[in-house]
C-alpha cells in the first residue's frame, strides 16, 4: 500500500522505532543513516514477506544500496532496527549473515581464483564441509552454464558470467533469503534469462529474493512485491498490483518519485546549425558568394 | 534566414596544458579531503622535502667552507662521485617511479581518451603536471642548492651547475615517463606485467646498492685506498652516457671544454625530446591496439583448497596462498632477501657475519606487504564480511601461510649463506650460522605478529593487481611512512632477544647459542599476541576497514 513520506521528527538517538514483525523475512523499522550532511536513509520502515520476490526500486541516490547494506549487516545504521527471520541483525550479525546470501559485486570477489575455487572458498568461509561444498559447486556451475569456464580464472569471465558466479557464491550455503543489488546491470540477455530462471525456481522452493533494480519492466514481470524508495524513505510498498494502482508501473514510479522534468532547451546543442532549424533538418550549407547561388 | 552559428574554436595548446596542471593539483586537494591520513602523508612529504632542501644546502655550504680551495685530487673525486653517483641516481629515480610511485592512476593518458586532446598536447600536459609535483620541485631546488659546491671552481662552473640542475630534473622526469609508457606497451599481458615488475624491482635494489658495491670492490688490500685511475676511466665513460651528461657540465666548464659542454646540453635536450616522442608514440599505439588478449590458463582442481584444514581459516589460507602466487605486487618481497644475501656477500670482504646478519632482519622485510595485507585483498575482503567470518579465523588463516613460507625460506636462505660463506666447514661457523638463522626466524615471528595487527589499523592504498605500475592518489606518501610503524614495533618487541644479546656480549658471549630459545620464545609469544589482537581489531573494525578499502578502490580507478 502507498505510505506517505514523513520527515523524521526526532534525532536518531532518541528515536524509538515500532516493533518489528518476526514473521516477516525482513522487517525494518525506522532505519536511519547520515553521511556528513547528507541523509541517505531517512527513517525507512518496510516489511518483506517470506517467499516473496521483492523489488526495491528508486532513482539514483534514493538509498536502496545503503538500505540493503544496513539490512545485511554490511553497514551499521545510525538508528533503527532490522530483523531477518525474527533475528535482530545487529545483535548477532554473524548469525544473521549465515541465514542470508548477499550477492557480492564483481569487484568484491577474488577474480584470480577459478570459478570452482571461488565457490569452494565461499562455502568454506561459511563453515560448510569441503566435500559438500565441492558437490554443490558442481551443481551450481551446471545450473549457471559455467561448466566450461569452471577452471578458468574469474578475471577472464565476461560480465554476465561474472554476475552468475557472484550469484552462485551467494547461493552455495542454501540461504533462505537472497539479496541482490542490481543483479542484471551490464548483463547480456542470455545470462539475464538464465539468472531469472534460477531465481524463479529458488522462490518456488520457499526462498525469498530481494533485488534492487532500475529496470521497471523486469520488476513488473518477475517480482511479486515492490517498494519504491525515494529520498531515503519508502514512497510506496506492497504487491506489484497495489503499488501500480491500475497504471503502468513505470508511470506510477515516475509519479511517486517526482515525474519527468520538462526538457530544457539547449541552444548550443544543435551542432552549429541555426537554432531555428528543426532537429532533423539538413546541416546548413556554407554561405555562397552573392553571384553564386542559393542563400543560406 | 540567420547566418549559421560558427563552431567553437579548438582550445589553445597552452590552455590545455595549464588545465591539466590545475587538474593535477585539484585531484591532490580532493584526495586530502578524503582522509586525515592523506593530509598527514602530504604534510610529512612536504616537511621531508623542505628538510632535504635545507640538508642539501647546509651540506653544500659546509662542504665548500671545509674543503675549499679544491686541489686536483679532490676535484677528481668530486667529478667521479657526481657523474657515477648521479647516473645511478637517475636510474634509481626511474625505477622508483616505475615500481613504487608509478603512473598516476588518476592522471593517466587513458583517462583523457574521451576528450580528443591531440597526443602531443596530452603528453606535454602530463609531463607539465609531473614537473609541478613535490618530488620534482624538491629535486630542482636541492640541486640548485648543491650547485654551490662548484663555486670554488669558478663562475662558469657555478653557472653550469645551475644549468645542470634544471637539465638533470628534466632528463630524469622525461626518462621516467617514457619508461612508464613503454612498460605499459611491453607488458600487455598479466604474465608480462608480472615478469617486468619483478625484473625492475631486482634492478632497483641492485642499482641502490651499486655505489656501495663499486666502492667496496674498488678498494685496495688495506680496504681504504681507492684505485682512482680505474674510477676516472669509468667516470669518463659514464660522462658520455645519457645519465651522466648533465653531471659533467660543471666539470666541462671548469676544464674549459665548452665544446663538450654544448654537445652534452644538446644531447640532453635531444634525449628529452626523444622520451617525449616515445610517450606520444605509446599513447597512439595503445589507442590502436585495444584490450590485450589474456592467456587462458586453467587449473583443473581446486588446488590448495583441497589440502588445507576443512574450515574457514583453512579456506583463507588456501586463498592467501593462491593469491600470493599470482600477485606481482607482493612476489618481489620474496626475492629481495635472497638478493640482499648475494649483495652483502659481494661487499663482505670475507667477513661471514656481514652476510649472516641478513637473516636477522629479512623476516621484517618479507612482511612489509603483509603489514598492509588487507589493502592488497582490496574490496574482495567483502567476501569475508558477507560470510560473517570471525577475525581470528582470518588472522590465523593468513599466519599459517606465512609460517609455512618462513620455514622453507629460512632453510633455503641458511643453506645459501652457508654455501656462500663456507661456514659449513667449521664447527664455529655452523653454530654461528644456525644461531643467526634461528634468531632470524624468531624475529620473523615477531614481525608476523606485528603485521597481522598493523594490517587491521594502518592501511594505505596500493596499486590494483591488474595495474601494478599504477599509483593510486596518496599511495606514495603513505607507503613512505606507514610501514615504519610496523618495522619499529617489530624491533621494539624483539627487545627480550636483543637485550639478552647485549647481556651475553658483556658477560659470556660463549653462551650466545642461548639466543636461539630466547628468540623463539619471544617470537612465539609476540606472534600469538599480534594475531589475537589483530583478530579482535578485525571483529571490531571490519566494516570500517571495508569502507576504507572501498575508498582505496575509488582511488585506483
Amino acid at each position: 500500500m502507498t505510505q506517505p513520506l514523513h520527515q523524521p521528527s526526532v534525532p536518531p538517538a532518541a528515536y524509538q522505532p515500532a516493533a518489528v514483525n518476526p514473521t516477516m523475512a525482513v522487517s525494518i523499522r525506522g532505519l536511519f543513516k547520515r553521511y556528513d550532511q547528507k541523509i541517505a536513509v531517512n527513517g525507512l520502515s518496510l516489511d518483506i514477506p517470506v517467499g516473496s520476490f521483492y523489488g526495491l526500486v528508486g532513482p539514483n541516490g534514493a538509498g536502496k544500496t545503503t538500505t540493503i547494506n544496513m539490512m545485511t549487516g554490511m553497514l551499521k545504521p545510525d538508528a533503527g532496527v532490522v530483523a531477518i527471520l525474527g533475528l535482530n541483525v545487529w545483535q548477532d550479525v554473524n548469525a544473521v549473515k549465515r541465514l542470508i546470501g548477499l550477492m557480492p559485486q564483481p569487484d568484491q570477489i577474488f577474480s584470480s581464483l577459478t570459478g570452482r575455487q571461488l565457490l569452494v572458498y565461499s562455502g568454506m568461509l561459511r563453515g560448510m564441509p569441503r566435500a559438500e561444498v565441492e558437490s554443490r559447486a558442481k551443481d551450481l556451475l551446471q545450473a549457471f552454464d559455467l561448466v566450461e569456464a569452471a577452471d578458468k580464472a574469474v578475471s577472464e569471465y565476461s560480465s554476465g558470467m561474472t554476475k552468475k558466479i557472484c550469484l552462485a557464491t551467494a547461493m552455495i550455503h542454501s540461504p533462505r533469503i537472497l539479496v541482490l543489488d542490481e543483479p542484471f546491470e551490464a548483463v547480456d540477455p542470455v545470462s539475464s534469462a538464465n539468472i531469472k530462471d534460477i531465481l524463479s525456481e529458488y522462490v518456488s522452493t520457499g526462498g525469498t529474493v530481494i533485488i534492487s533494480s532500475h529496470v521497471m519492466s523486469m520488476v513488473q514481470r518477475m517480482c511479486t512485491h515492490v517498494a519504491v524508495i525515494n529520498h531515503g524513505q519508502v514512497a510506496a510498498a506492497g504487491t506489484v498490483e497495489q503499488v501500480a494502482a491500475g497504471e503502468d508501473l513505470d508511470e506510477r514510479f515516475l509519479q511517486l518519485v517526482g515525474g519527468r522534468h520538462g526538457a530544457m532547451h539547449l541552444d548550443w546543442l544543435n551542432g552549429g546549425t541555426s537554432p531555428q532549424q528543426p532537429a532533423d533538418a539538413q546541416p546548413a550549407q556554407p554561405p555562397r558568394t552573392p553571384q553564386g547561388g542559393a542563400q543560406a | 534566414m540567420s547566418a549559421p552559428t560558427s563552431q567553437p574554436a579548438a582550445p589553445k595548446r597552452s590552455g590545455t596544458i595549464a588545465t591539466m596542471v590545475r587538474l593535477r593539483w585539484s585531484l591532490t586537494m580532493a584526495a586530502l579531503h578524503k582522509s586525515v591520513w592523506q593530509v598527514v602523508g602530504y604534510v610529512l612529504a612536504a616537511v621531508m622535502a623542505v628538510g632535504i632542501f635545507i640538508g642539501v644546502a647546509a651540506a653544500a655550504i659546509s662542504f665548500v667552507y671545509a674543503t675549499a680551495p679544491y686541489d686536483s685530487g679532490f676535484i677528481d673525486g668530486l667529478h667521479a662521485t657526481m657523474v657515477i653517483g648521479g647516473s645511478i641516481g637517475i636510474l634509481f629515480t626511474m625505477l622508483m617511479q616505475l615500481l613504487l610511485i608509478g603512473e598516476s592512476s588518476t592522471m593517466s593518458a587513458q583517462k583523457f581518451s574521451l576528450f580528443g586532446i591531440p597526443d602531443r598536447t596530452l603528453v606535454a600536459g602530463l609531463y607539465a603536471a609531473a614537473f609541478t609535483g613535490i618530488p620534482a620541485i624538491c629535486a630542482l631546488l636541492s640541486l640548485f642548492a648543491w650547485s654551490y659546491v662548484y663555486s670554488p671552481m669558478g663562475v662558469a662552473a657555478l653557472l653550469a651547475g645551475i644549468l645542470s640542475a634544471i637539465l638533470t630534473v628534466a632528463l630524469a622526469m622525461c626518462f621516467s615517463k617514457a619508461v612508464l609508457s613503454l612498460a605499459g606497451q611491453i607488458t600487455r599481458t598479466n604474465s608480462g606485467k608480472n615478469a617486468l615488475y619483478l625484473i625492475a624491482m631486482v634492478v632497483l635494489i641492485v642499482s641502490a646498492q651499486l655505489p656501495s658495491i663499486i666502492m667496496n670492490t674498488s678498494t685496495g688490500d688495506d680496504g681504504y685506498t681507492y684505485n682512482m685511475g680505474a674510477l676516472m676511466r669509468g667516470t669518463t665513460i659514464a660522462g658520455w652516457l645519457p645519465f651522466g651528461w648533465t653531471f659533467e657540465l660543471p666539470f666541462d666548464a671548469y676544464f674549459g671544454n665548452f665544446g663538450a659542454l654544448l654537445t652534452r646540453v644538446a644531447l640532453t635536450i635531444a634525449f628529452c625530446a626523444l622520451c617525449y616522442a616515445c610517450s606520444v608514440w605509446c599513447i597512439a599505439r595503445e589507442r590502436l591496439q585495444g584490450e590485450p588478449q589474456q592467456s587462458t590458463k586453467s587449473e583443473k582442481t581446486i588446488g590448495m583448497f583441497a589440502r588445507v584444514p576443512d574450515n574457514a581459516a583453512g579456506a583463507i589460507s588456501a586463498r592467501t596462498w593462491t593469491f600470493l602466487r599470482r600477485d606481482p605486487r607482493q612476489a618481489i618481497s620474496f626475492i629481495l632477501p635472497v638478493l640482499f644475501i648475494v649483495i652483502f656477500q659481494l661487499e663482505s670482504h670475507g667477513e661471514p657475519m656481514v652476510v649472516w646478519q641478513c637473516l636477522l632482519w629479512m623476516g621484517i622485510m618479507l612482511l612489509i606487504g603483509e603489514s598492509n595485507g588487507l589493502a592488497y585483498d582490496g574490496r574482495a575482503y567483502a567476501m569475508e564480511q558477507i560470510a560473517g567470518v570471525r577475525g581470528k579465523d582470518d588472522r590465523w588463516g593468513r599466519t599459517r601461510v606465512y609460517l609455512m613460507i618462513f620455514v622453507v625460506y629460512y632453510l633455503l636462505s641458511a643453506a645459501l649463506t652457508f654455501a656462500l660463506t663456507g661456514d659449513w666447514r667449521t664447527e664455529s661457523g655452523i653454530l654461528q650460522g644456525t644461531v643467526c638463522s634461528v634468531v632470524g626466524f624468531g624475529v620473523s615471528l615477531i614481525a608476523l605478529g606485528c603485521a597481522e595487527f598493523y594490517s587491521t589499523i594502518l592501511l594505505y592504498p596500493v596499486p590494483s593487481i591488474e595495474k601494478p605500475f599504477s599509483s593510486p592518489q596518496g599511495r606514495a606518501m603513505a607507503q613512505g611512512f606507514f610501514p615504519f610503524a610496523y618495522m619499529l614495533s617489530s624491533v621494539l618487541l624483539a627487545a627480550p632477544t636483543w637485550i639478552a644479546a647485549i647481556i651475553l656480549a658483556f658477560t659470556n658471549w660463549g653462551l650466545y647459542w642461548l639466543l636461539m630459545p630466547i628468540a623463539l620464545a619471544n617470537g612465539i609469544g609476540m606472534l600469538w599476541l599480534g594475531v589475537w589482537l589483530g583478530g579482535k581489531m578485525l571483529d571490531a573494525r571490519g566494516l570500517k576497514i571495508l569502507q576504507t578499502l572501498d575508498d582505496f578502490a575509488s582511488l585506483q580507478k
